[in-house]
C-alpha cells in the first residue's frame, strides 16, 4: 500500500502558554485520542490529518520551559523525543516571549531533530509594531520558520505545508551549534572525544554533543545512562568541578548563560522593535484592577460564586431533560421486557445506577466550561497568585484552591481539575483531601436530618457541616504534608501569561475533552457498582417474609371498601413490604452485619443500610431512607411523610453525627473511579477510602460524645 | 545597590545579579531567564503580601517572597 508509506509523526513541543494546545486543535480538528503517558498523569493527545497525500500523525507534548528533566512534564516530553523519535518536531514558540520561549529551542536545536519554527500569536507583536525577519531566523536556527496565530488558525496551512516539505526533502537536518564560552566549548570537546573513545562510531556528531553537555551538567539521566563507564563520568564530573571553580557559576548557570547569550543575539538580529521589551500593557491594567490588593480577592471570590450560581442553575435545565429521559427509558424498557430479572437488572439495575450518576454530567461539564475559560483567558495564574499565602498554610500550592473549591460542586470534576498542579506529592495531596469538600449531592442528606432533627437551627447545622469539612481537609493535608509528603515542595515559580481572549473553539474542546474522559473512563466503574449493588438489593429474591403480604392484600381489598382508604391502606402494605424485603436482602443483611461497627456512633441498621448505599451516590441514602421507612422510594428531602416517620427515630446526637459520618466518609463511586484514573494507584484509591472511613468515624464519635452532653 | 529583590518595592526595578541559595531554585530560575545582567522590575503584591509579581524578559512571574528573598539585585544602574 503506497499511501502507507507517506506517515510523518510530527511532535509538537513549546512552553507552556504558548497557544501549543490551539495549534494542535487547529491542525487536527476533531479527530483527537485523549489519553494518558505511560505510568503518569499528564495527558497524552494525539491526532492525525491527510495534507498533498501525506499522513501527518500529531502529538501534542506537554507544555516545558525546558528538556532538563525536572518535572514529571519535561521527563515526558523529553523521553519522547529522545526515545520515540519523531520524524519532525514542531517546535512552538509564543513571539511576543521570544527570549524565554527560544531556551527550549535551543535544547531542541542540541537534540538535533528535523524541525520547525512556529512563531505563535504572530498577531500581538504585529499590533505592536514589531516585525521578525523570519529568513534570517530561519537561517541562525537551521530550521523553517512559520508564522502562525493561534486564535484564527492563520498560517495553519503553510505550518502543514512545512512538514510536507520537509518530509519530501527526506528530513534532512541542518546542523547549528549554540556556541559557549570557550572554556565550556573546550571542556564539551573533551568529553566529546571521550565518548567517541567509549561509543566509537557510534553516536553521531551532534548526538555526542548533546551528551558532553548533559553531562556537564550534571544531568542525572544521562550520568545513569553512561554508568557503565566510570571513567567517562569521573572525566566530565571533574570537567564540571573545574568549570565551576574558575567562573564561580554552577554549571546548569554557564550553560544557561551561552544560550540566553545565543538567544539574545538572535533577537537583537531579528526583531526590529523600538520600545524596551515589558510587559504587555493590557495585561497591566488588567492587573491593576484583578490583582488589586483590596479588590483582587473580592473579585475572585465574585468569579467563584458566579461559576457555581451558573452552575447549578442553567445546568438545572439539562439535569431535568436527563433525568426525564432516564424516566422514559426505564419506562420504554419496563413495557417493552416481560417482567423478570433482566429487566430489573438493566430498569433498576443498570439505567438507574448509570442514570444517578450521568445526572451529575451537566455540572461537570459547566463547572470545566468555566475551568477552560479561566485557564484559557490568563485567569487561573492570577487565582493561584492570589490563593497562593493562605493555601501554603496549609502546605499547598496556589493552585490547589480552585479544584478544592470546585469539589463543593462536584468531587469529580474537582479531582479532574487538580491536573493543573504541576507538582505530583502537591497534586496527589490535593486529590486526596478532595472528598472531604462537601459536594452538592450530599446536601439532601443533611436537608433532610437537620430538617428533621435541628428544625430551629437547620441552617446553623448545614453551615458547620461545611466547615467541618474544610478544616477535616486543612487538618489532612497538614497532617500528611507533615508524614508522608515531606520534602522540599517545588520552588513557586509561577509565570502570569498575559490576558487573552480564547478562542471558542479551544474553550469547547476542551469542555468536550472532560466530558467524554468521564463518560469513557469512568462509566465502567460506575456500571460495573451499579449491577453489583443492584445484586446486593435484589437477592436473594425469595426472601422468607413475616406475613403473607399477598393474603393481606387480598384481605383489604375485600374488607376495606374501595377508594382513599384502601388505596392508603394498599400503599402502606407495599412499602411495608418493601422496607422487609430490603432488610433481609443481601445488603440489609450486610448492613445488619456492620451495624455492631456503627453500634459507638448510635447508628441502628437502618442507618447503616442507607450509608451503604450512598456509596453509589449520596443523594440515594435519602431514597434508601424512604425505603427503611415505610414512605417508599419516591421521596426527597423535603417530604414530609418522611419527615414525620423518622422524627423521634434517633437521638438528635446521633442524627448529627450522621450527617458528619455522611460527610467524610468514602467517597461516591465516581469519585473514587475519577480517584483511581487520575492517581493511576489502587494503593492510593484505597488509601483515600480508608482514610475517609477512619476519619469518619472517629469524629461521629467525638460528635456523639461531645454533642451528647448539650442535646 | 545592592538589594534582595524581595526588598525592592512595586514600581521599582533592578539588574539581577546572582540567584543565591538551593540548587532547584536557582535551576529553575535560570532556565527562565533569569541570568545575570537581566533586568526585573517588580509589579503586584498579593492581597497577603506574598507571593509577588515581577516582569523580567517581557514576561510576568509570580514568586514567593522567601524566593524572591534570594535574587540579588543591583538597583543603582537604574
Amino acid at each position: 500500500m503506497g499511501h502507507t508509506d507517506k506517515v510523518i509523526n510530527v511532535a509538537l513541543a513549546g512552553n507552556p502558554n504558548c497557544g501549543k494546545t490551539t495549534i494542535f486543535n487547529h491542525l487536527t480538528g476533531a479527530r483527537q485520542r485523549v489519553g494518558n503517558f505511560t505510568g503518569v498523569t499528564v495527558t497524552r493527545k494525539e491526532g492525525t490529518v491527510v495534507h498533498n497525500g501525506w499522513t501527518i500523525n500529531v502529538i501534542d507534548l506537554p507544555g516545558t520551559y525546558s528538556l532538563s528533566s525536572k518535572t514529571v512534564e519535561e521527563k515526558v516530553a523529553r523521553e519522547y523525543i529522545l526515545n520515540e523519535a519523531p520524524d519532525l518536531v514542531v517546535d512552538i514558540v509564543d513571539a511576543g516571549n521570544l527570549e524565554r520561549n527560544l531556551f527550549l529551542t535551543t535544547q531542541l536545536i542540541e537534540m538535533d531533530l528535523p524541525r520547525i519554527i512556529n512563531l505563535n500569536m504572530i498577531d500581538e507583536v504585529r499590533a505592536k509594531g514589531v516585525e521578525i525577519d523570519t529568513d534570517t531566523f530561519s537561517q541562525l536556527l537551521g530550521a523553517p520558520t512559520v508564522e502562525t496565530v493561534g486564535r484564527t488558525g492563520e498560517g495553519k496551512e503553510k505550518l502543514l505545508d512545512a512538514i510536507v516539505e520537509i518530509a519530501e526533502q527526506g528530513f534532512q537536518t541542518r546542523q547549528i551549534r549554540v556556541p559557549y564560552d570557550s572554556h565550556v566549548e573546550e571542556a564539551i570537546e573533551r568529553t566529546q572525544e571521550h565518548i567517541a573513545r567509549l561509543h566509537p562510531g557510534q553516536v553521531e556528531e551532534q548526538r555526542s554533543r548533546w551528551m558532553a553537555i548533559k553531562l556537564l551538567e550534571g544531568d542525572s539521566d544521562v550520568l545513569a545512562q553512561e554508568h557503565d563507564h566510570a571513567d567517562l563520568i569521573t572525566a566530565a564530573k571533574s570537567e564540571q568541578t573545574e568549570l565551576e571553580e574558575s567562573h564561580g557559576e554552577d554549571s546548569p548557570t554557564l550553560l544557561a548563560d551561552g544560550r540566553y547569550g545565543f538567544i539574545h543575539g538572535l533577537v537583537q538580529e531579528t526583531l526590529q522593535q523600538s520600545k524596551p521589551v515589558r510587559a504587555q500593557n493590557m495585561t497591566r491594567r488588567i492587573d491593576q484592577i484583578l490583582l488589586n490588593r483590596a479588590l483582587g480577592l473580592p473579585l475572585f471570590l465574585f468569579f467563584m460564586w458566579l461559576m457555581f450560581q451558573t452552575t447549578f442553575t442553567v445546568g438545572q435545565y439539562p439535569m431535568d431533560w436527563i433525568d426525564a429521559g432516564v424516566g422514559w427509558l426505564s419506562g420504554a424498557v419496563t413495557s417493552i421486557l416481560p417482567e423478570g430479572l433482566i429487566r430489573d437488572l438493566l430498569v433498576d439495575g443498570i439505567i438507574g445506577g448509570v442514570g444517578g450518576i450521568i445526572i451529575f454530567l451537566p455540572n461537570i461539564v459547566l463547572l470545566f466550561l468555566f475551568i477552560s475559560f479561566f485557564e484559557n483567558t490568563g485567569y487561573m495564574a492570577r487565582a493561584a497568585f492570589l490563593m497562593d499565602r493562605f493555601m501554603h498554610g496549609i502546605g499547598l500550592h496556589g493552585k490547589a484552591f480552585i479544584p478544592l473549591l470546585m469539589g463543593f460542586g462536584c468531587n469529580v470534576p474537582a479531582i479532574m481539575a487538580a491536573r493543573t498542579i504541576e507538582n505530583p506529592k502537591d497534586r496527589l495531596l490535593t486529590i486526596l483531601i478532595n472528598p472531604f469538600m462537601s459536594c452538592s449531592a450530599r446536601l439532601p442528606v443533611y436537608v433532610l436530618l437537620a430538617g428533621i432533627f435541628f428544625t430551629d437551627y437547620a441552617g446553623t447545622v448545614v453551615f458547620a457541616l461545611y466547615l467541618t469539612g474544610i478544616l477535616v481537609a486543612m487538618g489532612a493535608a497538614w497532617m500528611m504534608k507533615k508524614t508522608m509528603f515531606q520534602g522540599l515542595s517545588d520552588p513557586f515559580v509561577m509565570e502570569l501569561p498575559p490576558y487573552r481572549l480564547p478562542a471558542a473553539r479551544s474553550v469547547v474542546i476542551h469542555m468536550w475533552e472532560k466530558a467524554v474522559e468521564f463518560l469513557k473512563k469512568v462509566s465502567g466503574i460506575i456500571l460495573v457498582g451499579s449491577i453489583i449493588i443492584w445484586f446486593l438489593q435484589a437477592f436473594p429474591q425469595n426472601v422468607e417474609l413475616s406475613i403473607d403480604y399477598s393474603a393481606e392484600q387480598s384481605r383489604i381489598e375485600q374488607q376495606v371498601s374501595a377508594g382513599k382508604a384502601q388505596e392508603q391502606a394498599l400503599a402502606e402494605l407495599a412499602n411495608a413490604q418493601a422496607a422487609e424485603e430490603q432488610e433481609k436482602r443481601y445488603l440489609g443483611q450486610i448492613g445488619r452485619t456492620i451495624q455492631p461497627i456503627f453500634e459507638p456512633l448510635g447508628f441502628d441498621w437502618k442507618g447503616s443500610i442507607a450509608l451503604l448505599t450512598g456509596f453509589v451516590a449520596k443523594e440515594i441514602v435519602v431514597s434508601t431512607f424512604g425505603v427503611l421507612y415505610n414512605t417508599g422510594d419516591d421521596v426527597d428531602e423535603e417530604s414530609m411523610s418522611l419527615r414525620e416517620a423518622m422524627a423521634g427515630s434517633m437521638a438528635p446526637e446521633v442524627a448529627l453525627a450522621f450527617m458528619v459520618f455522611t460527610l467524610l466518609y468514602m467517597p461516591c463511586l465516581a469519585t473514587i473511579a475519577v480517584i483511581r484514573r487520575e492517581t493511576q494507584s489502587a494503593g492510593w484509591t484505597l488509601f483515600s477510602i480508608a482514610m475517609g472511613l477512619g476519619i469518619a468515624w472517629i469524629m461521629a464519635w467525638v460528635v456523639v460524645r461531645v454533642a451528647g452532653l448539650f442535646l | 545597590m545592592e538589594v534582595t529583590l524581595a526588598s525592592m518595592n512595586p514600581g521599582e526595578q533592578g539588574t539581577l545579579i546572582g540567584i543565591t541559595g538551593e540548587n532547584r531554585l536557582r535551576r529553575r530560575l535560570t532556565e527562565m531567564g533569569f541570568i545575570k545582567g537581566s533586568v526585573i522590575g517588580v509589579d503586584s503584591t498579593a492581597p497577603f503580601g506574598d507571593p509577588r509579581s515581577y516582569s523580567i524578559r517581557g514576561y510576568q512571574v509570580s514568586l514567593r517572597n522567601a524566593e524572591a528573598d534570594q535574587i540579588l539585585v543591583d538597583m543603582s544602574v537604574d
